[in-house]
């Protein structure tokens, strides 16, 4: 018997909190800011509760802090029971938890006072890149060291997905924050004008493609069979779509500057692999989805198995919409519209925070020794108030970016254009008030989890030191 | 478009790195049983009730 | 791809993104193929029997679908730009479709305007249809700074009334619009010789306040007086009227462009103002900026 026979919660524990801790705080500035463009003068002109500061804000906290520590979290889970072995160093995974809760704490400092690169997604300034890019290392370091330590022969599909999003954003920053440092809260990127434009999308988009779709189908890949209790439909299927969908991702980037400076050969690429990337993306959707064939009767009672469903919807629904937005002349009716951040959120509302939060269902009792949630009423209430939340939201942005794009290209007889741009901005009104009440909803669901959990937690024995079960003979 | 210069070359070393991991990956047999691995995680019990297994 | 300086990237390009979409289709068609029907596992596992019914294959829809995107892309890439500087068999770009559908529009539209360009504006702007045409334009191109009704803004003047800064003909107007304005008020906060620094940036800013009667100080206003002669007669003229030549407002009327409290004043004075209205003439070209001409000079009208 080795002297390590437990597996590491702690660090897993801790994330999985700091998941329900962040999501709150993320989608309190949303919806601080989808309120600010209902009521323009809402924070009085504060410069640093100005929506300018406030959005990146948002973004950051909800895609780094919120998702980023539901992977970290399921990652650990997974890697760990999935390799029957402990992680590889509990110092280094207890460093990459605080080490990214400075990240986001200097994130939500310097944003608001207005410090930032004005790279989409990568607004950080060069000394925070340089710690993020220290706790990914690190990150690195205990998931692939695990995975060298693992006591099965055989990796498990999720953890090629978890790998495949560690080596990628590792990549992915390191090339886009390569930058000029001025002083220490300014810096200019090592890149100018379309050059800069290419690398900001081709990390945007790959964030999306990894950070947000190969880390959560990881997550998928586990959760949902174990929720389910029944294995993947095709493990086939899960490893092929896994290869097809890495390798196309890294293409798609340019289908964000279309009809820009950039190239028409490097649009046309993007466009196309952006088209091709639809079956292996739908590849995760069906998998999932087909897992549950036979074991429908369960989602009428379980209503995590409904969270994780639902986001699977959200998700094909999304990687349907994403390549079509991706075809050049739909784009030129798309593109700037609000039809992107019904898109968007869709993605990260519908899928993303979604299925986190079904896996959320599922991680906190069993680290806290408990059988279940406090409530299953009450996962069952936040189900719908999210479901319900997330269609209003999408929808009342559909009509609204479709409306605009609409209003923008309509011509009269004499070429004039027909709708002034402060009209089509007035027609918004209405729907950006249903988007609000849609985030609202959303919002109000993860403060219904947040009680759920402390019920939980409060008075429970967290469990440190899980036992690591011994690997069944014949799979050794 | 100098940008390709840089952006090309490491997409290239990427093409290999994952040709590379792929190639590895078969040549271990990690998509040899394409069935097993399904089943093996729904084996492992995770509730912190069920005593550990010895 | 210009800038790549020999044929060798294209090709390399080209050739990356050929093998890429090609080798999707070939990977696929690798990894699909046909598992032998039996219940034993090859790998010799022993799995309980019902659950190994889960072996499926890929799904033949979704395997149908990767392969129509692939054939797709590849057809694609033949007829529009996409492989290295092979520019399609169709010969599209979008700098050629752009030039296209500005010829369209020139074509279509121009002579609905060129119509407008040969009658004097004052006709022009007595034309309902052309003032309709001239709205459009204006809340296109004008509203964002002058206000969608012409009222104007702070450092934005109000065209609707019936003082102007250039002058409120029709062909000043138009003037105006073509060619852009650059109104420059210089700043005398930096040289106490001119209008004497603080102390007498505030008795000018009271003389001038006195011009048009407004709230002053009757003393400082008189101390400030021969300042004002001094250094802002040469635009403002010595009764405060302004000119328009040089687009130096009137100080006598009730208009302030900037504000016309004392603070402001003094601001103004100490600190200048430079206002900026952009050269027109390139962007619209003549036609659209006559209709525009006409509907500002109908709006001052009461039309």
């Amino acid at each position: 018997m080795e002297a390590q026979a437990t597996y590491n919660y702690k660090v897993v524990r801790q994330f999985s909190i700091m998941t329900v801790v962040w999501g709150i705080v993320g989608m309190l500035v949303g919806v601080i800011i989808a309120a600010q463009l209902v009521w323009p003068d809402l924070t009085y002109g504060i410069p640093f509760l100005s929506y300018g500061r406030l959005r990146p804000l948002h973004t950051n906290a909800v895609i780094f802090a919120f998702g980023g520590s539901a992977l970290f979290a399921t990652s650990y889970y997974v890697v760990q029971r999935t390799c029957h072995t402990r992680l590889f160093s509990d110092g280094l995974a207890a460093f990459t938890f605080w080490g990214w809760q400075v990240v986001i704490l200097l994130a939500a400092i310097t944003l608001p006072l207005g410090i930032t690169t004005s790279k989409e997604y990568a607004e950080l300034e060069w000394p925070i890149d340089i710690l993020i890019t220290l706790v990914w290392v690190t990150y690195a370091v205990v998931f692939f060291g695990t995975i060298m330590k693992r006591k099965t022969t055989h990796i498990y599909v999720a953890n090629w997905f978890f790998g495949a999003f560690i080596l990628t954003v590792a990549l992915l920053h390191v090339v886009n924050s390569a930058e000029l440092p001025v002083s220490l809260f300014k810096s200019y990127s090592a890149y100018a004008g379309v050059q800069d434009a290419m690398v900001q999308w081709w990390y945007g988009h790959n964030a999306v493609g990894f950070f947000l779709t190969a880390g959560f189908l990881g997550m998928m890949y586990y959760f949902v069979p174990k929720q389910a209790g029944r294995p993947v439909y095709s493990y086939r299927l899960s490893v092929v779509h896994f290869w097809a969908l890495i390798f196309t991702y890294m293409w798609a980037g340019p289908h964000h500057l279309h009809y820009t400076a950039l190239p028409d050969w490097t649009q046309s690429i993007g466009m196309l692999f952006s088209l091709i990337l639809l079956a292996p993306s739908w590849g995760g959707m069906i998998n999932g989805i087909m897992t549950l064939s036979g074991a429908w009767h369960k989602l009428r009672t379980d209503p995590i198995l409904k969270f994780l469903v639902t986001s699977l919807s959200f998700y094909g629904m999304s990687t349907f919409e994403g390549p079509m937005m991706a075809i050049k002349s739909v784009n030129a009716l798309s593109h700037y519209t609000d039809w992107t951040v019904g898109h968007v959120h869709s993605g990260a509302l519908g899928w993303v925070a979604m299925v986190s939060i079904g896996c959320m269902y599922y991680l906190i009792p069993r680290l806290f020794g408990r059988d279940q949630m406090y409530s299953i009423k009450l996962i069952t209430a936040h189900f719908w108030i999210a479901t319900i939340g997330v269609v209003l939201y999408i929808a009342a942005m559909w009509i609204a970016g479709v409306a605009e794009g609409l209003m923008w290209r309509a011509v009269n007889p004499d070429g004039t254009l027909t709708y002034s741009f402060a009209e089509a901005v007035k027609m918004t009104y209405p729907f950006l008030t249903i988007r609000l009440t849609g985030g609202l909803m959303f919002l109000s669901g993860m403060l219904i989890m947040a009680y759920n959990v402390f019920k939980t937690v409060s008075g429970a024995k967290a469990v440190n030191d899980a036992a690591i079960p011994a690997v069944a003979g014949a799979h050794a | 478009m100098e940008i390709l210069y840089l952006l090309i070359p490491l997409s290239v070393v990427l093409i290999f790195l994952i040709v590379g991991i792929f190639l590895w990956a078969v040549k271990s047999g990690q998509f040899e049983d394409m069935e097993g691995p399904a089943h093996r995680i729904l084996m492992d019990d995770d509730r912190p009730q069920s005593p550990p297994d010895e | 791809m210009s800038d790549f300086v020999s044929d060798f990237w294209s090709l390399f390009v080209a050739g990356i993104t050929l093998i890429s979409v090609i080798g999707c289709a070939v990977f696929l068609k690798a990894v699909s193929i046909k598992r032998s029907a039996g219940q034993v596992d090859t790998t010799g596992h022993v799995w309980d029997g019902d659950l190994a019914e889960w072996n499926n294959p890929l799904p033949a829809w979704w395997s149908w679908l990767f392969y129509i995107t692939v054939v797709f892309s590849l057809v694609y890439l033949v007829l529009y730009p996409g492989l290295g500087s092979f520019k399609g068999i169709w010969g599209w770009s979008s700098a050629g479709q752009w030039e296209g559908e500005m010829k369209h529009a020139a074509e279509t539209y121009d002579p609905i305007f060129n119509k407008f360009l040969k009658q004097d504006l004052k006709a022009v702007a007595a034309d309902p249809e052309a003032r309709q045409m001239g709205q459009r334009l204006f809340v296109t191109y004008c509203s964002q700074c002058h206000g969608s009704d012409a009222g104007g803004a702070r450092g934005f003047p109000n065209l609707s009334d019936k003082d102007w800064l250039y002058g409120g003909e029709p062909d000043t107007i138009k003037a105006s619009i073509m060619n852009g304005r650059n109104g420059i008020m210089p700043p005398f906060g930096g040289n106490p010789e001119a209008v004497g620094g603080e102390a007498g940036a505030k008795q000018v800013a009271n003389y001038v306040l006195s011009l048009s009667g407004r709230p002053h100080d009757a003393n400082q206003a008189a101390a400030g007086k021969p300042r004002f002669d001094q250094v802002c007669a040469a635009c403002h003229t010595p009764a405060g009227t302004g000119m328009q030549a040089l687009g130096a407002p009137n100080l006598t009327d009730k208009v302030w462009l900037y504000g016309g409290s004392e603070a402001t004043v003094i601001e103004t004075i100490s600190k200048g103002r430079h206002g900026v209205m952009p050269a027109w003439k390139d962007f619209l070209g003549e036609a659209k900026v006559h209709l525009l001409a006409a509907y500002v000079y109908g709006l001052s009208e009461g039309k």
